[in-house]
This record gives structure tokens, C-alpha cells and sequence, in this order.
């Protein structure tokens, strides 16, 4: 980008840990001496909402958006959410999506047609993007505590060269921002790294 | 959330929590809010400041703006500094006193903190507060975000205190939620020496007509000293080259979207005109700057407030320059602005086509994600009972008026169970107003605790006065929760953290004089139609209340998650679920429905066992989980 700023794009359900996620990201970024600025959705986390961070991080960082398809990466805890914010995702960006599909109630009653796992993928595909599918819930609960599922979608993001920073960074992070758990979470943060560098990309 | 300091003075914090510091290192010693988002997280985080820092300062959650307002008020004239922290539409009930208090003027540093919301995310209108600045003739601030705010607030207390008019301080939802890295600065403790003072002045204090009249004058020759104050930095910043073609004019966030765009278009330095006040305006900085470009775009957040006043600017300076904006089309006066909205403007200005704009791709195409009644919600249980109440006893007629709190997920599919949510406490004046329209319909409000206290007793006391036939259902769970669980009246504890006295709303109901009342729990479907029918049917001359009480159950799981409590989940017993899905159509998060077994399933990691499902499921099939099936 001309402004040298990278664009993370976190998306999901309330509930999912997106707000710690999108402070990790920040407390990274200042540790490695960039300048950060993070929007995050309020007031839904408890109320199965839709919710989105915008993580813009460079030397000097203006607006709290991202524009649209500007975005090196996106990623969703939820898949259908990650369908919902492609449009800020660059083509050719880097999209993280954890396997997980978690439909609303009005599925459920039969008042809205809600996407498929199949329609999403296919709507990344369409797009153009780097797509990498986690089972991000299966390693968090083997690193202990499926809470940590926002921890392993980091360690992907860190593993895949869009961060201006060491994954080292975003590891001190971790401790700090969750210092109450962390031998699950360094754990859940390295398998996300291994998860994602085991994979090729699919497009 | 614990500030955590990573660098010796850099710290990720939110606006809000940067405007509490901004607070606290201005020196204020009196705080006062009503909780609103986006502004609810400003008081507990000055609270957690200053008691980290053992400084005294006074906080206080007050029953509404109104009151919160009038407490700083009266700090100020003590000659202590004070604010008063509110959301946008909190600032609309404030309005009278704050118009006296330019008249009467001020002692101490006095600032209103505004989160406006211009989305809006949170909120039923979408109201730019620095109307109120022109509207009461004091000073309006803008920062641009969570750095500039904490650095502007402090600017803000002590331009209010030089020119003795109170002020508003507006910035908006991005700043409020938005983290970014923040430089700590003194925390100012002999500020907080000063002794209060209340100096009588009759003349000015007793603002009668007379005096009012005398003291108007004095009040604009306050503003014409602010406006002198406020013709250099920080309030008004110049960037970029000194002319140009074009150039921007530009306050609050967009400021930054303004940056981004021009940077994106790889044309940095065009003239830039930074503005941190929008009342008063400094004339002569901005007639210069119209006179050195040949267009301008005025890019602001909601009302063309600069945009007018630059046209006016421009008009009575005779400058021939080229006026873009909101009156132009080329922004729009609701919404945010967003970096894509200004590239846009940008480019319509230079008769661009916008082919080349990247426009949303998928994001329309997946359905809106709902937000529903938390699980284990004692609402829900209300709100079926009313339902139930008004399909058996009235054949499905009656009108349910909603009011301002979380209970307004009810509203939404599928539950729908109210059919009006206004204003703070306008559920009780419009039940009283459909009645004596006439309207031969069962008529019920439905109100949490905090709105009651905040707005809902007068439209009582004026109900029980007109005999309005109504039924006021109180959705009492002792906390105001919608903003994230700020204590109210109803609590026992104030801000401070320290306990409190509580106040019943069955003691005023019964002080006004209403005859029917009672007292539910939500949890007990049953009891609750029962005493829902009751109340309909008492309510022939007069008011009826009906009491719906129980703990907010996210506050219930906290402190039993701390005695190592989990409460009981319940289970579906397939073999008598019929798949009718009457449970799914409460909206629990907890339920969901597979449709190749034609069963409801509970999610057991978030059912919280409140049992509401089991007492309406019409086939007995749900369950305690340790029953056997």
C-alpha cells in the first residue's frame, strides 16, 4: 500500500474473543515500535452479534477504516463473517478462516437463507484470495481450552508474512495480554503457526 | 480492563479510556455520566485512575444527564473543575440548564463530554451535539482521535475556566471504541487542593428575567474572547502547501480519512485546514485559507456546521472560492465518513469517473446476524408471559410499548414483542397518549429499572392523574446492563464501588398512589401471565403496575463463576421433541434446530438453565441435564 499501512480484518460472533485477539495485535505493534490503530464493534458481544476489528498498523497510521480491498488479510473466527467483510480484503489478500460455521436464529426459524460453508468457500475463491482454512477449535482444544481458538488464528496470521513484524512480537503479546493462561495459549499460538505453514494456500 | 503499559509512557487505551486520563491530568475533581454508548466506559476507567493514584475525586453514575449535569455545575461554581459524560442523546436533556449556566457563567473548568454516533451502532437517532454549542453560545471541541482527545480535554477544562462558559467536548463512536497508543502525562494533583467556594452572586446566580437580561451581553463578550483564544494551535492547525487548486477544510475523525485519501491518491500535500472548534469559529485563519485555494471540500462528521459558516465566510469576505460539501451532494450529512466516502468526494470534485472506486463485493449477500436476548434473559420470560396474556385473555390484541435498554433485543425476530422503542421513559407518555386517544386496545409499557428512574416517573405521576387505563410491566434486574452493568438506584452500590442505598419502584408506584401492584419473577411463566391478566384487568381506572424482578442473569453467572458455581444446563429428550420448534421461536441463543433429525438441540455451554423453553415446550421434552431420560 502506498502509505506502507498493513490492514488486518478480524471478524465473528460475539463470544469469540475477537476484542483480545484485535489487542494483541495492538500491544504487538506497539512492542515493535509501529504505530497502531484498532476499531472495534461494542455493545453485542454477549447478544450473538456481528462483530469486526480493523487492525491498521505502520509508521504512522491515519484512519481507523480500512478502505475497501485494501486489506492484507482477513480473519474470521466464523466463516460466514469472514464472507461478510471479503470486500475489505485486497485481492490477492491473505484470508484466515477458522472452520467454523455458526448460523443465527433466523436459520433456525426458517426466516432468512443463511450461506453454507460450500457458498463461502466459494465466494473466496471468486474473489481471488489466499485462503486458508483452520480447524482452529480442534487445536485450541488440544493446546487445553478451546477459549484459545482467537490465539491459534493469530499464530496463522504470524506464520504467513503480512504482519510488518516478527512473530516473536505478537508471542510477547499473548503473555501480556492474557497472563492468566499462558502455557495454552503459547502452545495454541504455535500450532496456528504450524497449521499454517503446513498448508498451501487454496484458491 | 487494566491499562497495560508496554513502553515507559505508551499505552494502547481506548478513547474513552483516554479521555478519563485527559480528565483526571486536566485536574477535574468532580465527574458525573449517565451510562450511554459510546461514552459508558469513561467514568469506571477515571474511577480505576484515580484510585490507582489515590487522588480524590468524586464520581458519580447520576440517575440522568440532567442531574449529572447540574452536580458539575454546581462543582464548577464551587471553583472546582468538573465534568459531565454523556451520549449524544443524553446531552438533549440537558439543554436547559446548560443554556442558564453560559448566562450565569461559570468558576471552574466545566466540560460536557459528548459521544455522538454517527452510524449509528448504537442509538435511535443520530444527533450532532455541536448544535448545542451554537444553540447555548459556548465552546464546541472536536479531537480527531483517542491521543488528540486525551491532550484536547485537558485544553478544553482550561478554556472554559479563562473564558468562564462551560463546554462541549463532541467526539464520536470511533474515537470512543477505538485503541491506539497514548502518552501519559501529569496527573496534576494541586489541581485537586482547591478548596470549594461558593460564592453567593445573586445577580448572576438567581437567573430571573432581569438579571438574565443584564447577564446575556456579558455571556456573547465571553464568546467573542474565546473566539480570539481559539484562532491558533491546537485549535486550529494548517498543513500542506501554503496554496494550491484545492484545498480541504476538515474536523473530528475525517480529519484522518481526509489524510488517508489524499495519501491513497498520492497527493499529500494539498492545503489542509484543521479545525478542533466548531463554536466559536475563527474567522480571519479561515478566510485566509479560502483565500489561497480556488475550490474546498469541507469534510465533516453529521451537520454542515463549518460548512455553513465557511460559506458565510467566504460570502461576506467577498473570496470567490468554490464551496464543496454536504450542501454540494458530494458528502452526505448522516453516516460516518470513511477514507472511500472522501476519495469519492475527491473525485467527483475533479469530474472523475468512479469506475475505478472498489465497491463491496459479497458482504450484502449474508443475511444480518441478529442480535437476540442474552441466554437465560429474564426479559424473555416477561415478554412471553405478555404475549401468552394478551393471546388468551384478549384474543392476540394490545399494543406493548417498548422503551430504552437491552430489552429492545426483544424487538427484533423472533420474538417481536414490542411494537414502539423511543426515547429514555417515552414508553409510559405515549401509552398514556394512545388511551385517551381512544384507542379500545389492552395497553402495556415495558421499561427496565434505570430508564424508570431516569425518565419514567413523571409520565407515572401523570397516568395515575388522567386515570390512563395502561399496564406498566417494570423489567427490574437491578442493573443498568444494556451498557455493560453500571450500578442504578436499584443496585446498592454506587461508582465509587462503595455500597449505597437502593430504591423500590413498587415504594414510588405505591407514593403516587397506584392500586395495583406487583411483584413477578420472569423465570415463572405462569405466575407471570396470571399476574399480567390481573393487572389488565385492574387497570380500568388508573395504572397498574407489574413488577418483573430478577438479578440480570449475567451478573448472577459472574458471582456464582466465582464461588466455582456452574448452573445446571437443560437437554432436549429426542424422543418427545416433535420438532415443532416452539423453543426456537423464544430466540435463546442456547437452542438450535437440526433439520435432518427434525430436532431442537440445547447448546450446553451456553445454556444457563432458566428453564423458560422447558415451560412453554408443548411436548414436555425439555429437561434438567442430569435427568434421565
Amino acid at each position: 500500500m502506498r502509505n506502507g499501512v498493513v490492514s488486518i480484518i478480524l471478524g465473528g460472533v460475539g463470544g469469540q474473543g475477537l476484542r483480545v485477539a484485535s489487542r494483541i495485535l495492538g500491544e504487538a505493534s506497539v512492542r515493535a515500535g509501529f504505530d497502531v490503530k484498532i476499531r472495534e464493534s461494542h455493545g453485542l458481544a454477549q447478544r450473538e452479534g456481528s462483530v469486526v476489528s480493523h487492525v491498521r498498523i505502520g509508521k504512522e497510521v491515519h484512519s481507523f477504516l480500512t478502505p475497501q480491498g485494501t486489506a492484507q488479510a482477513l480473519v474470521s473466527l466464523e466463516m460466514s463473517e469472514g464472507a461478510r467483510n471479503i470486500g475489505y480484503l485486497r485481492p490477492n489478500g491473505v484470508a484466515i478462516l477458522n472452520d467454523k460455521l455458526l448460523y443465527p436464529v433466523s436459520y433456525y426459524t426458517g426466516e432468512a437463507v443463511y450461506p453454507n460453508k460450500k457458498w463461502v468457500l466459494s465466494a473466496f475463491k471468486h474473489y481471488g484470495a489466499k485462503l486458508f482454512l483452520i480447524d482452529a477449535e480442534s487445536l485450541a482444544k488440544k493446546a487445553g481450552d478451546l477459549r484459545s481458538t482467537n490465539v491459534v488464528m493469530l499464530g496463522a496470521l504470524a506464520a504467513l508474512d503480512v504482519l510488518p513484524f516478527s512473530s516473536k512480537f505478537v508471542l510477547e503479546a499473548v503473555r501480556s495480554v492474557i497472563p492468566h493462561s499462558v502455557d495454552v495459549n503459547v502452545r495454541a499460538f504455535k500450532l496456528g503457526i504450524e497449521a499454517a505453514r503446513s498448508m498451501d494456500y487454496e484458491t | 480492563m487494566k491499562l497495560i503499559e508496554i513502553e515507559k509512557y505508551r499505552v494502547l487505551m481506548t478513547g474513552n479510556e483516554a479521555i478519563a486520563r485527559g480528565l483526571i491530568e486536566g485536574g477535574v475533581s468532580v465527574a458525573t455520566a449517565y451510562p450511554g454508548t459510546p461514552s459508558s466506559e469513561i467514568l469506571s476507567a477515571l474511577v480505576r485512575i484515580s484510585k490507582e493514584n489515590d487522588l480524590p475525586v468524586y464520581a458519580e453514575w447520576a440517575v440522568n444527564e440532567k442531574v449529572a449535569f447540574e452536580i458539575s455545575f454546581a462543582a464548577s461554581l464551587c471553583g472546582l473543575r468538573a465534568a459531565a459524560i454523556m451520549k449524544h442523546l443524553g446531552t438533549h436533556w440537558i439543554l436547559d440548564p446548560l443554556a442558564v449556566s453560559a448566562v450565569t457563567g461559570i468558576k471552574g473548568g466545566l466540560v460536557v463530554v459528548s459521544a455522538d454516533d454517527p452510524a449509528p451502532l448504537s442509538s435511535q437517532s443520530s444527533t450532532d451535539t455541536r448544535n448545542h454549542a451554537k444553540l447555548a453560545h459556548i465552546i464546541a471541541v472536536e479531537p480527531s482521535d483517542p491521543a488528540e482527545a486525551k491532550e484536547l480535554v485537558k485544553e478544553t477544562i482550561d478554556i472554559s475556566e479563562k473564558v468562564g462558559l462551560p463546554a462541549i467536548f463532541r467526539y464520536t463512536d470511533r474515537i470512543a471504541h477505538g485503541r491506539a497508543p497514548i502518552v501519559l502525562g501529569e496527573l496534576n494533583e494541586g489541581m485537586r487542593k482547591i478548596v470549594p467556594n461558593f460564592k453567593k452572586d445573586p445577580d448572576k446566580l438567581v437567573s430571573i428575567a432581569p438579571n438574565a437580561r443584564k447577564n446575556i451581553p456579558e455571556l456573547f463578550k465571553k464568546l467573542e474572547k474565546a473566539k480570539e483564544l481559539v484562532s491558533k494551535p491546537p485549535w486550529i492547525i494548517r498543513e500542506g502547501s501554503s496554496s494550491g487548486e484545492f484545498g480541504i477544510i476538515t474536523s473530528g475523525s475525517p480529519y484522518h480519512d481526509v489524510k488517508e485519501a489524499l495519501s491513497l491518491m498520492g497527493i499529500d500535500e494539498v492545503p489542509l485546514l484543521k479545525l478542533c472548534v466548531s463554536n466559536p469559529l475563527p474567522e480571519k485563519p479561515i478566510s485566509d485559507f479560502l483565500s489561497s485555494v480556488d475550490e474546498v471540500l469541507v469534510a465533516e462528521e453529521l451537520d454542515p456546521i463549518i460548512e455553513l459558516e465557511v460559506f458565510r465566510i467566504a460570502f461576506s469576505n467577498g473570496i470567490p472560492v468554490k464551496i464543496y460539501g454536504k450542501s454540494t451532494g458530494h458528502l452526505k450529512p448522516y453516516g460516518e465518513l470513511t477514507t472511500d466516502k472522501i476519495l469519492r468526494a475527491l473525485l467527483l470534485m475533479q469530474g472523475k469517473n468512479l469506475d475505478s472506486m472498489p465497491s463491496k463485493t459479497v458482504a450484502g449477500d449474508v443475511p444480518r446476524r441478529i442480535p437476540q436476548l442474552c441466554s437465560g434473559c429474564s426479559h424473555r420470560g416477561a415478554y412471553i408471559s405478555i404475549k401468552n396474556a394478551l393471546k388468551k385473555a384478549f384474543g392476540g390484541r394490545g399494543i406493548v410499548l417498548g422503551d430504552r435498554g437491552c430489552y429492545n433485543q426483544g424487538g427484533n425476530p423472533p420474538l417481536r414483542a414490542i411494537d414502539t422503542a423511543i426515547a429514555m421513559g417515552s414508553s409510559i407518555g405515549m401509552a398514556v397518549g394512545l388511551a385517551k386517544s381512544g384507542l379500545n386496545e389492552p395497553i402495556i409499557t415495558v421499561i427496565g429499572d434505570s430508564t424508570f428512574f431516569h425518565a419514567g416517573i413523571p409520565p407515572l405521576i401523570d397516568a395515575y392523574v388522567h386515570k390512563a387505563p395502561i399496564v406498566v410491566a417494570l423489567l427490574d434486574n437491578s442493573w443498568t446492563s444494556m451498557t455493560g452493568h453500571q450500578p442504578n438506584p436499584r443496585t446498592g452500590r454506587n461508582a465509587m464501588g462503595d455500597p449505597a442505598p437502593t430504591v423500590l419502584p413498587e415504594r414510588i408506584a405505591e407514593g403516587i398512589g397506584i392500586q395495583f401492584i406487583q411483584v413477578a419473577d420472569p423465570y415463572d411463566i405462569a405466575e407471570s401471565e396470571k399476574a399480567i391478566i390481573r393487572a389488565l384487568l385492574a387497570a380500568k381506572e388508573g395504572p397498574a403496575m407489574v413488577i418483573f424482578r430478577r438479578e440480570c442473569v449475567l451478573q448472577e453467572l459472574r458471582r456464582l463463576r466465582k464461588e466455582g458455581i456452574r448452573p445446571e444446563p437443560l437437554k432436549v429428550d429426542p424422543t418427545k421433541c416433535t420438532g415443532c420448534r416452539t423453543c426456537i421461536k423464544i430466540g435463546c441463543p442456547a437452542l438450535e434446530f437440526n433439520f435432518t433429525t427434525n430436532r431442537a438441540r440445547i447448546i450446553e455451554e451456553k445454556c444457563v438453565g432458566c428453564s423458560i423453553c422447558a415451560q412453554i415446550c408443548p411436548s414436555n421434552a425439555i429437561l434438567p441435564k442430569s435427568r434421565e431420560v
